[in-house]
């Protein structure tokens, strides 16, 4: 099972909330057999207690995920919100953040899987890359420029 | 000369924690420095001060209670916002250890 996936891609999402969000992207996770049933709620109780927006460099975005127990194998979603979403920020819980990406994260093992983490924390770190994700109107656009990832 | 070790803390004790570790493990490596971390939840913390004789705690989800040790804030250190400013707070409490 492949890391990315077109088909965990949501563009235009007409997405209200960060629950909205999340639940759109664990419906997809789970349709093609990364998760288990139940896996979007765990989000979204988790995220309530533990957000994961982060302040970017001209962009705010969000990470929701959770631990690995209603999961099967790892993923990266991407949903583009039509407009920007709220939640809070890692760490910060009173800061709001209004994001423009969100990208929920399926991790089996997180040793394992070091080293995508890390690219993903380049890939958050660059506001320049997160900002043509955003502005992406292909999906193919999009697992490009995600593909370091997989390396 | 001994290690820092540091207990990274999370959400989810996975993820963010996992990213923080790494991101600190090259900031130390690049100063001379060695890192030996922990990844946990918050509810973690309790069990892994007592049992891991930690030097600081850094953690991207509030920890209650650091037990007395350096509590430093890294949400913004993992973003690439602020950096500076948390690696000057990370050297300075690393600067007072006896290693």
């Amino acid at each position: 099972m492949a890391l990315l996936d077109e088909r965990l891609i949501t563009l235009d999402a007409d997405v209200e909330t960060a629950e909205d969000c999340i639940l759109l992207a664990a419906g997809l996770f789970e349709k093609y057999g990364y998760v288990k049933e139940g896996y979007g709620q765990a989000v979204v109780e988790r995220e309530e207690v533990y957000p994961t927006g982060l302040p970017g460099k001209g962009i705010n975005i969000a990470i929701p995920h959770t631990n690995n127990k209603l999961v099967n194998a790892p993923a990266v979603g991407v949903v583009i919100p039509r407009k920007p979403i709220k939640f809070s920020m890692m760490g910060m819980k009173d800061n709001v953040l209004d994001c423009e990406l969100i990208l929920p994260l399926v991790v089996k093992d997180s040793h394992q899987q070091i080293e995508m983490l890390k690219r993903m924390m380049k890939i958050i770190q660059d506001g320049e890359k997160l900002m043509q994700i955003k502005n992406s109107k292909d999906k193919a656009a999009i697992i490009k420029q995600l593909e370091s990832l997989e390396e | 000369m001994r290690p820092v070790r540091i207990l990274s803390v999370c959400g989810s004790g996975t993820v963010s924690s996992a990213m923080l570790t790494s991101k600190l493990t090259d900031v130390l490596e690049e100063r001379g420095y060695e890192l030996e971390a922990e990844e946990v939840a918050p509810g973690g913390v309790p069990l892994a001060v007592q049992n891991g004789n930690y030097d600081i705690i850094a953690y991207t989800s509030p920890v209650e209670d650091g037990f007395g040790l350096p509590l430093l804030n890294a949400t913004g250190f993992l973003v690439g916002m602020d950096e500076d400013e948390f690696v000057e707070e990370l050297m300075k409490e690393v600067s007072k250890l006896k290693l």
